[in-house]
C-alpha cells in the first residue's frame, strides 16, 4: 500500500468514524486520531448550540434603518460641562461597585471573562455583562441595571478627581440608570458622566434624561455632544430631521433649521433632541476652551488657555515659551510632551490645544524672569482651565567661576538648571567677565534649583541646591574640574631617535618637544582628547583610545582630587622617515628613456604610514634618470612606465631606511628563466601562487627587485631585466608566512636571456588547477581574482591569467581546499576542491551581483 | 430538510430581500447554529463567535440586493463567515484556529482529553493545513466544496489534506 492510499483510507476511517458519532478510543494511533475528530466534532457542535444571536440582530438591523451619519462637527461646550469622557474599550476603574447578578454574569478580569452570579463587590478595573437575565450594579453615588448580554465598563478613578463615578456603556439592549437626580434610559454605546452632562459617541440610539435636562436622541454612527453651556445648536439636515428644543419638536424635511440650547448649568433649561432620518450635521458654538472630539484621532482632546504677565507690574508678557510635560495623561496617542514658543501673545493670553485628558506640568518661560511651573488637570469636572501665570523677575545669584586652582575663568557660561530640551536659550543665562564673575538674574524664588557652569576648555559642573527667598541674593563660587595633562615622547624610525622641536599642538594651544623628544601641556579634559604631532606640513594624530591598551581612555576617572588634573601618556613613534627614490631609465639597446613618465605606487606599507597620495607620477629628464624626494621609507613601491595607453611594469623597489634609494630598470630588457624542483625528490615543483608572490630577483648593483611569473609547470621567468647580478630568493621581511622556501642564487644576466636556472625549494606539496569561469549566460568575465586563507590566519587574494574562454590555472597548497573567485560586480564564488581531481577542468558560474 | 421548511426558507429568502426582518429574522434563525458552530471552530472563543456569527448575518442583510439566488445560501455564509473569521484572527494577530485555551473549564472525560489533544495538535499546524482539516472533518465538507471557499485548486486543498493528515498522524504516533 502506498502512503497515498494509506492516507486515504485514515481520512476515509476519519469520515466514517464521524458518521457513526462515537468518540471511543481504540487501539491504533489512527483510530484513537478519528475518535479524536468525532470527539472534537461534537464538543464544537454542541457549544455552537448555544449560541442564539437571532433577536440581537434583527434588532440590529431595524436599528440601521434610516441610517443618520454624522454629525460633521462635535463640538463645543464649555470644558466645565463635559463630563463625559472616552474611554478604550477595556480599561476601566472603578471601587466599590456592587453587583446583584440572581441570572448569572461575567466579569472581564485579566484577560479573559469570567462567570460570577448572586452579590458580590469588586473593585477596579471592571467590565461587566450580563448573561441571561438584567443585573443590577451599584456604586457610591449611583446605581443601574444592565440588560441580557450588555456590557457596561465603570470608572472611578482617583487620578481623574472626578468624586463620582462614570460609566461607559454598550449596550444592545435598554439599559435604565439612575445617576443621582438623573434617570436615563439609554442603549447604544455612550458616556455618561455623573452630573447629568452627556456626551453620546458613534452608535448613540437614544437617550432620555429624568429632569428634562437633555434629550438627544440619535444617531447610529454619529456623535452629538450636549451640554448646559452650550449657547446655540445649528442643525443642519438636509434630507430631513426633527429637532425637539424645549418640548417642541420641528420637523425640517429639507434644509436647515436651528434649535436654541440656551441655559447654564446652574439653571438648566436647554433641550436638544435630535432625530436624524439620513444625515445630519450640528454644530454648537465653541466655547472658550475645553474638551473636543479629534476626528483624526478619534478622541476628546483638551485646550487650555492661561494669561502671562509681569508679577510686579501686572503688564502682559507677549513673548514666552510654554514647556508642557504629561504627568498622568491618559489618551492613548496623546503627545506627552512638547515646547511651544509663543510670540506676540495679545495680552498676553494663550491658548493651548489638542492636549489628552489627564495631568500636565507647564513650565513657562520668558526673558528676564524666573520660569514658572505650574500643574494642570484636564478632565470632564474641572472649572475652566484657565492658567494664570504671574512671572516675576525672580532673585539673582551672583558669583564666580574657577580653573581648578581657583583661578577666575572668563567667558564661562553660566545657565539656570532646570532648563533642559528645546528653548533653552530662554534659560536665564550669565556669562562670567575677565575676573570670572557672573551676575545670573531671573532664579526661582523659594523653591530649590540649580546652576550650571560651563567652559569649553574647563569643562563644566554643576551647583545644586540653591534656594533664595523672596528679592534674596546668593553668592556662589564654582570651580571647573576638567583638565587632563597629556605627556609622551616623540621619536622616529626603528631606533627610537628622539624628534627634537617638534611641533605638538592640543586644543588651542601647542608646544615643542624638549631635547629628549619630550613633551607636555595641559588640555581640556575630554573623553576623546585630540593630540597631534606636526612634522613638516603633515599633522599625525596622537591617538590616546589605544593606550593603555587595557583601559579605553577615560580620563575623568583618573582625576586626581586635589590637583584635578588627569594625566595620561602617549609616546609617539613617528610612522615615516623621507627617503629619496631615483634611477635610470633605459632601453634594452642602453639609449635612456627621455621624458618618459613613471608612475609610482605603493604596495608595501610596513611602516603603516597611510599613503594617500600614491599612485604618483614623474618624468625622466633627457638623461632617462628619475628622481622623486620625501618618499616614505620602510614601504614597498611598484614602478611601471607609462607609454601612450601602456602601462608596463618595470619592477618594485622596498625603501628600508631614510636614504637614497637607487634603482634602474631597463624597459625590453633580458629574460631570466628556470626550474622549481623539488629538494628531495629532484621533480619539478610548481610553486603556489602565494609562495611565487614572494619569490624575486633582486639586483645586486641597486635596489630594484623583480617579480618571476610562475607557470604551473614549475618553471618561472623575469623579464625586463638590466643587464647584472642578480640574487633569487624570497623577498620581503622573512616573518611573513611562505608556505615554501627556495634555495637562494646569485645569477648574472649578460646578454638578453638566461635559462636553465635550477631553484631547489622546500615546501608544501602543491596542486595547479584549471577552472572555466564564466557569467551565468557563459561569457567571459574580466578581472576574476582569486582569493583562499592561508592555514594560518589572513588571507590573499591574487590575480589571474584568463584565457578567452575564461580558463584559468593556479596553483595552491594541497592543504587549501576552500578558494573563492571575486569579479567586480559579480557574487563571490565559493570552490570547495576537497574530493575533486585537479586533471577535470572546474565549471565556475558567476552570478551579477544584485544591484541596491 | 422536509419540503416545506425548504419552501418556506425560499418564502423567507425572498422577503428578506424585499427588505422584511421578519424573513430575515427566520432565515438566521435557520442558519445561526452552523454559522455558529463554523465560527467557534475557527477562532475558539465562544464570545468571539457570537459576535462574528451577528457580524455575518449583519453583512447578509447589507448585501442582500446583491446577493443572487445561486448557489447555496449557506456557502455564501461560509465564505463570509470565513473572511470575518479570518479578519477577526489577524486583528487578534493569532492566525491559530482552535484555541487551546478553549477548554479551561471542560471536565475531561476520556473524549474530551481526546478531543483536547487533537486540537493541540491542529493548533500546532500551519494554518492552511489547519484549515482543511477543520472543513474537512468539523464542517463535514467534500473536497470540492473546500476548494471554493477557500478560493484554492481543488489539487492544493487534496495535497494540505494529505500532508495535515500526515503531520497529524506523525504526532500521534510518537
Amino acid at each position: 500500500m502506498t502512503e497515498h492510499d494509506d492516507l486515504q483510507a485514515l481520512d476515509k476511517a476519519i469520515k466514517e468514524r464521524i458518521a457513526k458519532g462515537e468518540n471511543r478510543c481504540e487501539q491504533s494511533a489512527d483510530e484513537k486520531l478519528a475518535a479524536a475528530f468525532s470527539s472534537l466534532r461534537q464538543e464544537t457542535a454542541n457549544q455552537g448550540a448555544k449560541i442564539n444571536i437571532a433577536s440581537q440582530v434583527t434588532a440590529r438591523v431595524q436599528r440601521r434603518r434610516g441610517i443618520l451619519v454624522p454629525m460633521r462637527r462635535w463640538i463645543p461646550v464649555a470644558a466645565a460641562a463635559m463630563a463625559v469622557l472616552f474611554f478604550g474599550q477595556q480599561a476601566l476603574w472603578a471601587k466599590n461597585i456592587k453587583i446583584h447578578a440572581p441570572g448569572g454574569a461575567q466579569i472581564w478580569t485579566d484577560g479573559g471573562w469570567e462567570s460570577v452570579k448572586g452579590d458580590l463587590q469588586v473593585d477596579t478595573p471592571l467590565r461587566l455583562r450580563s448573561d441571561r437575565d438584567p443585573v443590577s450594579i451599584s456604586a457610591p453615588e449611583w446605581s443601574g441595571s444592565i440588560a441580557s448580554r450588555s456590557v457596561v465598563g465603570i470608572a472611578n478613578e482617583k487620578a481623574l478627581d472626578l468624586e463620582r463615578g462614570q460609566i461607559r456603556i454598550n449596550t444592545e439592549s435598554p439599559i435604565s440608570l439612575e445617576l443621582g437626580a438623573i434617570r436615563a434610559t439609554v442603549q447604544g454605546d455612550m458616556g455618561v458622566g455623573s452630573n447629568g452632562e452627556i456626551a453620546m459617541t458613534n452608535k448613540v440610539r437614544a437617550m432620555t434624561a429624568g429632569i428634562g435636562v437633555v434629550a438627544i436622541v440619535a444617531i447610529y454612527s454619529g456623535y452629538v455632544v450636549f451640554s448646559g453651556e452650550a449657547k446655540s445648536m445649528r442643525i443642519d439636515a438636509p434630507a430631513g430631521a426633527i429637532v425637539d428644543a424645549s418640548g417642541e419638536v420641528k420637523r425640517t424635511d429639507l434644509g436647515s433649521a436651528e434649535g436654541q440650547l440656551a441655559g447654564s448649568r446652574s439653571e438648566p433649561k436647554g433641550v436638544g433632541r435630535l432625530v436624524g432620518l439620513t444625515k445630519a450635521v450640528a454644530e454648537m458654538e465653541e466655547g472658550p476652551t475645553g474638551g473636543f472630539w479629534d476626528e483624526d484621532a478619534q478622541t476628546v482632546r483638551f485646550s487650555l488657555g492661561g494669561e502671562v504677565f509681569d508679577a510686579q507690574t501686572g503688564v502682559p508678557i507677549e513673548d514666552f515659551d510654554v514647556d508642557l510635560s504629561g504627568l498622568a495623561v491618559r489618551s492613548f496617542d496623546a503627545p506627552q510632551d512638547r515646547s511651544v514658543h509663543i510670540a506676540d501673545a495679545k495680552d498676553g493670553q494663550f491658548r493651548l490645544s489638542g492636549l489628552g485628558l489627564g495631568r500636565w506640568s507647564l513650565l513657562v518661560r520668558a526673558d528676564g524672569y524666573a520660569p514658572s511651573r505650574q500643574e494642570v488637570t484636564l478632565d470632564a469636572v474641572t472649572a475652566d482651565p484657565y492658567l494664570v501665570v504671574p512671572l516675576s523677575q525672580g532673585g539673582r545669584v551672583s558669583g564666580t567661576v574657577t580653573d581648578w586652582k581657583g583661578k577666575g575663568l572668563q567667558d564661562a557660561t553660566v545657565i539656570l538648571g532646570d532648563c533642559n530640551g528645546k528653548g533653552k536659550e530662554r534659560c536665564p543665562t550669565a556669562k562670567t567677565d575677565a575676573k570670572g564673575t557672573f551676575i545670573l538674574v531671573g532664579a526661582p524664588e523659594e523653591r530649590p534649583f540649580s546652576i550650571q557652569a560651563h567652559h569649553p576648555r574647563y569643562g563644566f559642573a554643576d551647583h545644586h541646591n540653591l534656594q533664595l527667598g523672596e528679592g534674596e541674593t546668593k553668592h556662589v563660587t564654582i570651580q571647573l574640574s576638567g583638565i587632563l595633562k597629556v605627556m609622551g615622547y616623540v621619536y622616529q624610525g626603528k631606533d627610537k631617535k628622539p624628534v627634537v622641536g617638534t611641533e605638538v599642538r592640543g586644543e588651542e594651544q601647542s608646544t615643542r618637544t624638549d631635547e629628549g623628544g619630550y613633551y607636555e601641556m595641559l588640555i581640556p579634559l575630554a573623553r576623546h582628547p585630540e593630540v597631534q604631532v606636526v612634522t613638516g606640513t603633515q599633522t599625525h594624530p596622537v591617538r590616546f583610545g589605544s593606550y593603555p591598551k587595557n583601559r579605553s581612555v577615560e580620563p575623568i576617572q583618573w582625576v586626581e582630587a586635589d590637583t584635578h588634573v588627569a594625566e595620561l601618556q602617549k609616546d609617539f613613534l613617528l610612522a615615516q622617515e623621507s627617503a629619496v627614490l631615483t634611477g635610470r631609465i633605459s632601453y634594452a639597446n642602453n639609449t635612456p628613456a627621455a621624458e618618459t613618465k613613471v608612475e609610482i605606487s605603493n604596495h608595501m606599507g610596513w611602516a603603516q604610514r597611510e599613503h594617500e597620495t600614491f599612485p604618483e607620477q614623474t618624468v625622466t629628464d633627457a638623461d632617462g634618470t628619475y628622481r622623486i624626494e620625501g618618499i616614505p621609507a620602510h614601504a614597498g613601491y611598484i614602478l611601471r612606465v607609462i607609454q601612450g595607453d601602456e602601462k608596463r611594469k618595470l619592477g618594485t623597489v622596498v625603501i628600508d631606511e631614510p636614504r637614497e634609494v637607487v634603482a634602474d630598470f631597463t624597459i625590453g630588457g633580458g629574460t631570466i628563466r628556470g626550474q622549481f624542483v623539488d629538494s628531495q625528490s629532484g621533480e619539478s615543483f610548481p610553486l603556489s601562487q602565494d609562495s611565487c608572490g614572494r619569490f624575486g630577483a633582486m639586483s645586486q648593483k641597486d635596489d630594484a627587485i623583480y617579480w618571476a611569473r610562475c607557470l604551473d609547470d614549475g618553471s618561472f621567468e623575469f623579464r625586463d631585466m638590466a643587464v647584472g647580478a642578480y640574487r633569487l630568493g624570497l623577498i620581503g621581511p622573512e616573518k611573513l608566512r611562505v608556505d615554501a622556501q627556495f634555495e637562494e642564487q646569485v645569477v648574472e644576466l649578460t646578454g638578453s636571456m638566461l635559462d636553465g636556472l635550477e631553484i631547489s625549494v622546500k615546501g608544501d606539496k602543491t596542486a595547479t588547477w584549471t577552472a572555466r569561469i564564466t557569467n551565468e549566460s557563459g561569457r567571459f568575465v574580466p578581472g576574476v581574482m582569486l582569493r583562499y586563507h592561508y592555514s594560518l590566519g589572513g588571507s590573499r587574494t591574487s590575480s589571474m591569467d584568463q584565457a578567452d574562454d575564461g580558463t584559468v590555472k593556479f596553483t595552491i597548497t594541497t592543504d587549501q581546499t576552500q578558494v573563492y573567485f571575486d569579479a567586480p560586480g559579480y557574487v563571490s564564488a565559493e570552490l570547495d576542491l576537497s574530493n575533486r581531481d585537479p586533471s577535470v577542468v572546474i565549471d565556475v558560474k558567476l552570478s551579477l551581483a544584485k544591484k541596491r | 430538510m422536509t419540503v416545506d421548511s425548504s419552501d418556506r426558507l425560499d418564502a423567507a429568502m425572498d422577503g428578506f430581500k424585499q427588505g422584511d426582518p421578519d424573513c430575515f429574522q427566520e432565515m438566521v434563525e435557520h442558519h445561526q447554529q452552523s454559522i455558529a458552530t463554523f465560527c467557534l471552530r475557527y477562532v475558539g472563543s465562544a464570545d468571539a463567535a457570537c459576535d462574528l456569527t451577528q457580524e455575518v448575518f449583519l453583512t447578509l442583510w447589507r448585501e442582500r440586493k446583491r446577493y443572487r439566488h445561486r448557489g447555496k445560501l449557506k456557502s455564501f455564509l461560509l465564505t463570509i463567515a470565513r473572511n470575518r473569521c479570518l479578519a477577526h484572527l489577524k486583528r487578534e494577530r493569532k492566525v491559530v484556529p482552535l484555541r487551546p485555551e478553549m477548554d479551561r473549564r471542560t471536565a475531561e472525560s476520556d473524549s474530551e482529553l481526546l478531543g483536547r489533544d487533537l486540537r493541540h495538535s491542529i493548533h500546532r499546524l500551519q494554518p492552511d493545513f489547519a484549515e482543511v482539516l477543520i472543513l474537512r472533518y468539523l464542517e463535514d465538507m467534500d473536497l470540492q466544496e473546500i476548494a471554493e471557499l477557500t478560493e484554492q485548486p481543488l489539487g492544493t486543498v487534496k495535497s494540505r489534506l494529505h500532508r495535515a493528515l500526515e503531520q497529524l498522524r506523525r504526532d500521534w504516533h510518537d
